[in-house]
This record gives C-alpha cells, structure tokens and sequence, in this order.
C-alpha cells in the first residue's frame, strides 16, 4: 500500500483487526491512526468539506469495527475501506442533491475553510497565486462526470494505481483508464475554452 | 494523433506502463516532436490540478472513534450497517398492520345497535330529503301548467 509505510515489527491491518475483533481497543486505535490522515484525506477531497470528511471517516471506521469479526483476510484491507469510503461519499452527495458539487464546494463558507492555505504563507501574492489554481481545479473536476471525477481524484491526489482504484470501484482497469483518460480530455476542453475566454 | 498512442502516453505519465513500454515510449519522444509536445502539454495539465494541502487529522479523533465504536452507539445506528434482516422488518410490518386494526377497531361503534341506531337516523333524514326535493318539484310543475 503506498504512503502507508510499516516497520518489520509492525502488525498488519489484518493482524490489528484481528486483535479489534477480540475486544483490544488498542488495537483499533492503532488501525485509526495509521489510515485516519489519508482515509479523511480521500473524503475531503470527495465531498469538498472537512467537518463532513471527518464525519464520514468516523463512520468508515465505525462500519469497519462493527464489521472486524466478519471480515475475510482478503486483499488489502485499506482497499476495502477506500471502496467503502467512496461509495459512503458518493451516496452522501447523491442523498442531499448536492448541486454544489460540481465545484466540491458544499456552501459559501467550506468552500473558504477549503481553499485557505494550511500553513499561513507569509507571501500574499503566493497565497492568492495558490487559491486561484485550486479553485481552477475544483472547478475542472467539478465539471466532470461523476465516474471519471472520482477516477481523477483516486489516481491524481491519492496516487492510486489503475489495479487499485479498479477494485475500490468495482470496475475492470480498463474501465479506469478509460475514464481517466476522458476526463483528462474534458480538462482539455475545460482550459482551452478557458483559454479562448482569457484572450477575447 | 490516435487514442491508442494518448492513452500509452497518459500511461507513462502515472507509471501505469511497464518497463520495457516506457523505454520504447521514451526513445520514441526523443524523436518525435509531435509526441514530445503532446506528453508535455499532458504533464502540464496534470500538474497544474492542485489542491489544498491536506491537515493532519487531530488526535482526537482517534480518540474519538474508538471512544464511539468501544462504547457509543454500535455502527448500525450510524447508518452504514446492513440493512434490518427479513424476520425483523416482518417482524415490524405485522406490528404496523397489527396496530392499524386496533385503531380502527377502537375508533369504530362497538355496540352494533348503537350503528344500527345511527344508520335508522341517516336512513330518515335521507327520506325527508327526497320528499321535500319531490313536494318542491311538484310545486313547480304545478305553476308550469297554471
């Protein structure tokens, strides 16, 4: 699993669920914290809103320890909760209808809790040269088609290969290339007719 | 330039291809400028998407998952488990119906004199109705004929 570095002596996830499964809070808790960042990372990205990642995180962890008994040692664990984090996302977007997705952007006032930079830049002008190109990228993936935005973000932000992302989405990988592949052409399209409007 | 040689270069750029591939695509960039520009204007697009750095999650979060998942309320309630099974949601229907009859058997007369009573009433207000409706129509043709 890349990004998700582990000693010799660490436990696996499975190991660890295993141990979850048999009543070790402690064991839970260390799963949490190895994935918490990019598992609340993933839904961000997904649902444009950290206090909703962060809900929607704790929920995936939730599913994931009331489910550590029945669960099958089965490829990577991490990948099972990705797939359940996307699709736990997706449905919350579905569920409120949120028109504002297509800027991952739920309301006035996440969008700028979103787009305010982490560490406090000092330099104004890189300040606002770095919001101006994310809200170009939230713009452009927001404009996508559903399937290929979360195909984009699971292989541009999370760096997944097409192998993973096809088993988080149910797909084959030639059905994550293809999409990737199309939304790459739309953010073509995207920035040439953005282009045209800048020149005329 | 066709889809094929797209989708080979887009491979490249997320290290989708093999070794061998990538070695042949990189000696055929090196002489192609076409396909030189293309994988640039590519790399250019994909590195132009950025968005915020994420923060680090705070550490009460993890304490508060596991406070939730150890003693809160069980991930069911929270909306994600499985749905009820078949026994208990037909369980609750035969409840539902069951509860409905009982209303219904409440809000209705028990005594069924009292309904026969009731329905003798409505039966004579019906019958004053028509001969008052008959009486008045009789009148009328009466001043017709006059």
């Amino acid at each position: 699993m890349p990004n998700v570095l582990l000693d010799d002596t660490s436990e696996s996830d499975w190991q660890l669920l295993s141990r979850t499964a048999e009543g070790e809070e402690d064991a839970f808790r260390q799963l949490v914290e190895r994935h918490q960042d990019r598992l609340v990372g993933l839904c961000q990205r997904l649902l444009g809103d950290r206090e909703e990642a962060l809900d929607a995180a704790q929920e995936v962890f939730l599913k994931t320890y009331g489910k550590a008994g029945s669960l099958q040692p089965n490829g990577e664990l991490f990948t099972w909760m990705y797939r359940v984090a996307t699709n736990h996302c997706l449905n919350r977007i579905r569920r409120r209808k949120l028109a504002q997705f297509l800027s991952l952007t739920p309301d006035p006032g996440a969008e700028a809790a979103s787009l305010e930079p982490v560490d406090n830049a000092p330099d104004a002008l890189a300040t606002l040269e770095s919001r101006r190109r994310w809200r170009q990228t939230l713009e452009a993936i927001g404009a996508l088609p559903e399937s290929q935005r979360v195909v984009l973000i699971l292989a541009r932000f999370e760096g997944l290969p097409y192998r993973q992302i096809g088993e988080i989405l149910g797909i084959s990988e030639g059905a994550v290339e293809s999409r990737l592949f199309r939304a790459m052409r739309h953010l073509k399209g995207a920035q040439e007719s953005a282009s045209l409007g800048v020149s005329r | 330039m066709d889809r094929k040689t797209e989708q080979q270069l887009l491979r490249l750029l997320v290290g989708e291809l093999s070794d061998e591939a990538a070695q042949n695509l990189r000696l055929r960039l090196e002489n192609e400028s076409e396909l030189q520009h293309a994988f640039t204007v590519l790399q250019e697009r994909w590195q132009t998407l950025e968005l915020p750095p994420l923060e680090t999650v705070h550490p009460s979060f993890t304490s508060r998952v596991v406070r939730q998942a150890v003693t809160g309320p069980s991930f069911e309630a929270a909306g994600l488990g499985r749905s009820s099974p078949l026994w208990a949601r037909a369980t609750a229907a035969v409840a539902l119906a069951g509860g409905i009859l009982v209303g219904v058997l409440l809000a209705s007369p028990s005594d069924t004199d009292e309904w026969a009573g009731w329905s003798a009433i409505e039966q004579t207000q019906a019958e004053v109705y028509w001969e008052t409706l008959s009486a008045s129509s009789d009148n009328l043709v009466r001043e017709d004929l006059r």
